[in-house]
């Protein structure tokens, strides 16, 4: 995976440099009574940077270049992802318990291959539950959408 | 006998219904997690969180140790009947654990890692109850140096006892530094890295990093990476979970090693519940007249790691109540708990919240009784757990991170954080860069920078407080050492000392 540090390398050598102009630019490095608030992201900031170059030394000089980052199941992971980023956008219309339902019952479907019926038997008895466990015992506000759940 | 006072109290307090019924369902749910794959402690008790908002914060933390200590039981099972640990500290059990499946005797093997992690535990518990005090009392005399000498002393062990690359520990462990900076600094008042956002003022809620970082990101870690084995054993008779006399005799001496190895191990700040198994299985494979019966299902192979990881898991709460350091993730995310709660853990603790703090020990006894039980009673009802398909799990876990984010400000704000800290803790994972320091980091970057700046302003703004002052120049002599223990290592590799370099498949 030479190319993986090499790319996490350069991403923390970026999120240094970011971190030190930040801290350098916008916040005091001393303050009235000795450090400021930019004393120690400024050195964070330096610490990241500095760190990064033998993680970027590491991918180059990595021989192994025959391990791979991404695999056949990324996939999954990409579609997981894209149904959570989905289903919470749309929260303002599901509501919290049915969103969240919906989540496990087509996680199921999606990962497991599960059967039509256990998935929406699944998102049912899970919104009930989230509604009546956290939104009523906890009594946690959970938004609710159009649906009232 | 103040002791016996106080641990009187604690047991009157432990043992009210209420308290009882916390410590057996934390001990109930921490087991079964343990078992279920993809869901760590860490991670366990952060999704838990929300349903003890109902509770008292006693009852609350009562609840969450047995979490914790329930996750170290649960994570045999796992390792013995399917060549899997559950937890990180039980991989050492894998070894001698699935060999005696193998034979025929997992019965044996689960009942001697209960019995082991009992009575280790119980060895572990009276040694805290006597330790913890004494290091609270002497943390009395820690000033802000002294604290920030000894978060940096954490940190540096990270690089000791952590694996993988120590550049990429040290990042981990800025990163999580940089973190907690984010939001209104402490003592100006000045808002950082918040971007114009107000929500960010208040700076990021460590649940919130939790939830992401181990709940969400282990989804995607283990729908990519899917952990597979053969159940070997599907069915149990009570009468298989016995032990012969012959057994008891082989592994009593490595209860009591490995309970004092995971004290010791436990006490120190970072030192790892998986640090302290891997030593107990080295150290009593030297001890043993067969060390050539360990990897082949040698019963002691079994109890030394899992009466230490039990030990370790216990002794890990002195650092952290005497002197509000975790020395894991688990307890950082307990210490983030007790703030949570309005607690903030340290050498007052034990006489600010006595009841607290001799509550949760008096409840640590109840609750290896209580696991002792549902290993030798229970252990047919988790079996069939292993059978549940993670495509099932994985929907819950993202609900009761959701939900765990959600609730830390009713936001939503802090839901799609927790989605961010999700993917980079996939991509932490997948770059091979540790969590572990990063949370330690995030909870301890607080104390760090506020320790730092206070000693600061109190030698007017001269660095001499730092060598001046013998604990602190312990303490960061120790860290010194431990960030140039990569270097060390390499040098007596070099010099023709590098054998005793540790290699899990010679084992």
């Amino acid at each position: 995976m030479w190319y993986a540090n090499i790319i996490a390398g350069a991403a923390v050598f970026l999120l240094g440099l970011t971190t030190t102009i930040l801290a350098w630019m916008t916040l005091p490095y001393t303050g009235e009574f000795g450090p400021g608030p930019g004393f120690l992201p400024l050195w964070l900031g330096i610490a990241l940077t500095v760190c990064s170059i033998p993680v970027i030394i590491m991918g180059l000089r990595n021989k192994d270049r025959t391990e791979k980052l991404f695999q056949p199941e990324t996939a999954k992971c990409l579609q997981v992802l894209i149904l959570i980023v989905t289903v919470f956008l749309s929260l303002p219309f599901l509501g919290f318990s049915a969103g969240l339902a919906l989540i496990a019952g087509a996680g199921m479907r999606l990962i497991g291959k599960h059967r039509w019926a256990s998935c929406v038997v699944t998102v049912i008895g899970t919104a009930v539950c989230i509604h009546y466990l956290f939104g009523q015992w906890l009594s946690i506000p959970l938004p609710k959408g159009m649906t009232g759940w | 006998m103040d002791l016996l006072q106080n641990l009187y109290t604690g047991f009157t307090i432990a043992l009210t219904w209420k308290n009882l019924l916390c410590c057996t369902a934390g001990a109930f749910f921490g087991q079964l997690i343990g078992i279920l794959p993809g869901i760590g402690a860490p991670t366990a008790i952060a999704l838990l969180l929300p349903l003890t908002f109902s509770l008292n914060p006693t009852s609350a933390i009562i609840m969450f140790a047995g979490i914790y200590y329930g996750v170290a039981y649960g994570g045999t099972v796992t390792s013995i009947l399917i060549n899997v640990p559950g937890e990180s500290s039980s991989v050492m059990t894998c070894v001698d654990g699935y060999a005696m499946a193998q034979k025929g005797r997992a019965g044996a093997a689960l009942s001697i890692a209960a019995i082991g992690s009992f009575l280790a535990g119980t060895i572990s518990i009276v040694l805290l109850m006597s330790f913890a005090p004494v290091m609270a009392r002497f943390a009395l005399r820690f000033g802000p140096a002294e604290y920030f000498g000894l978060a940096v002393m954490a940190f540096g062990l990270l690089t000791v006892f952590g694996s993988g690359s120590p550049f990429k520990i040290i990042i981990s462990t800025v990163v999580g530094i940089l973190i907690s900076t984010v939001g209104m600094d402490g003592v100006s008042g000045m808002p950082r890295f918040t971007f114009g956002m107000p929500e960010l003022l208040g700076g990021i809620d460590f649940i919130v990093i939790i939830c992401g970082l181990f709940g969400l990101a282990e989804v995607f870690n283990s729908i990519e990476e899917p952990e597979s084995g053969r159940l070997i054993k599907e069915k149990f008779k009570l009468r298989e979970v016995f032990l012969t006399w012959q057994e008891w005799v082989e592994s009593r001496w490595a209860i009591a090693r490995g309970g004092i190895i995971g004290f010791l191990i436990g006490l120190i700040p970072a030192g790892g519940i998986t640090t302290a198994s891997f030593l107990a299985y080295m150290a009593e494979k030297k001890a043993s007249k067969h060390p050539e019966t360990f990897g082949k299902g040698d019963i002691a192979g079994v109890a030394a790691p899992e009466s230490a990881n039990n030990a370790a898991s216990i002794s890990g709460f002195a650092p952290l109540l005497a002197l509000g350091i975790p020395g894991s993730a688990t307890t950082a995310v307990m210490l983030a708990g007790f703030m949570m709660w309005g607690i903030r853990p340290g050498p007052l603790l034990f006489t600010t919240k006595p009841d607290l703090v001799w509550g949760l020990i008096a409840s640590m006894y109840i609750g290896n009784v209580i696991l002792l039980l549902i290993n030798i009673f229970l252990i047919p009802l988790f079996v069939a757990m292993l059978r549940i398909p993670y495509s099932i799990l994985m929907g819950f876990i993202i609900i009761f991170a959701s939900i765990g984010a959600y609730s830390v400000n009713n936001s939503m704000f802090e839901v799609w954080l927790m989605v961010g800290f999700g993917l980079l803790g996939y991509a932490m994972k997948k770059l091979k860069f540790p969590i572990v320091p990063l949370i330690l980091a995030m909870v301890l970057g607080t104390l760090v920078e506020k320790s730092l700046r206070q000693a600061l302003v109190l030698s007017a703004g001269s660095f001499d407080v730092f060598y001046t002052r013998p604990i602190t120049v312990v303490f960061l002599l120790i860290a010194l050492l431990a960030y140039c223990s990569p270097l060390i290592r390499m040098a007596l590799k070099k010099a023709g000392y590098g054998k005793v370099a540790i290699n899990l498949e010679s084992l």
